[in-house]
């Protein structure tokens, strides 16, 4: 992963667990089941999980350029 | 974010502060969601009434009850636990608190109960001597216990000054 895939993953899974969260609050207290609140969270979580922690390669679009190794002469410390 | 392995700890990190948010705000819901229960007892007549072992005095009455706890369930209810309390005075103490009946109703049981003819569950024992000729009064005490937050208790007098009979029987 790059800087850029980083903070991407990061803003993926603040998001996907933030509206899942507020999903599931209302979702449950219309349906006053606390249970399916506790699922959609657990739901969230798994998706969260599937998306943002394995290094999947839309993570690394934007790979570091390095500097070039340089062609100077090691110098002597004599 | 180096490593999979921070990822994954940011990431449960986060999502125990929003299950933390999440049962705040459930807590927060039980405000508009006011407990009231309707209950009525009547003691049909009292079964036994004798006295026991080293000075005191047991009582066994048949009752009928009607009580309805749906209104005390919210979808953060887990359970509730009521319970009959049984108050006299006595010479040696103001105020004697005996409970008689108790039960705990979960979420999925069944809420109303209409029992014609019920005995008290534990023996109303005082001790001394003090029941004959006494007044009774009977109050129900409810507990919802939710899901998550704070415990709810309230309580509802049902019976107030049963006249107990002047001398010991059994009528079993």
């Amino acid at each position: 992963m790059d800087w850029k895939g980083q903070k991407l993953a990061e803003k993926l899974y603040r998001w996907i667990l933030v509206v899942t969260t507020v999903f599931g609050f209302v979702v449950g207290y219309w349906q006053e089941d606390f249970a399916l609140m506790m699922q959609i969270l657990a739901a969230g979580l798994s998706l969260a999980c599937v998306i943002c922690i394995p290094d999947w390669p839309f993570y690394s679009r934007n790979p570091i350029k390095w500097i070039p190794v340089s062609k100077k002469p090691k110098k002597n410390t004599d | 974010m180096h490593s999979w392995t921070s990822r994954a700890n940011l990431l449960f990190s986060f999502s125990t502060s929003c299950l933390a948010v999440v049962c705040l705000l459930a807590a927060a819901t039980e405000w508009w969601h006011p407990k009231e229960v309707d209950a009525h007892l009547e003691i049909r007549r009292v079964e036994t009434f004798k006295s026991v072992t080293k000075g005191n005095e047991m009582l066994a009455l048949n009752m009928k009850l009607d009580l309805d706890t749906s209104k005390l369930f919210s979808w953060n209810t887990k359970q509730v636990f009521f319970w009959l309390q049984a108050e006299f005075a006595s010479g040696r103490h103001e105020n004697n608190q005996v409970t008689f009946v108790d039960h705990i109703v979960r979420s999925t049981d069944r809420k109303v109960f209409r029992e014609e003819n019920i005995r008290n569950e534990y023996p109303i024992v005082s001790r001394g001597r003090a029941l004959r000729g006494n007044t009774l009064n009977v109050t129900l005490h409810w507990e919802a216990l939710p899901k998550v937050g704070a415990l709810r208790v309230g309580s509802v007098p049902l019976v107030r000054g049963y006249l107990l009979p002047q001398h010991y029987f059994v009528d079993g």
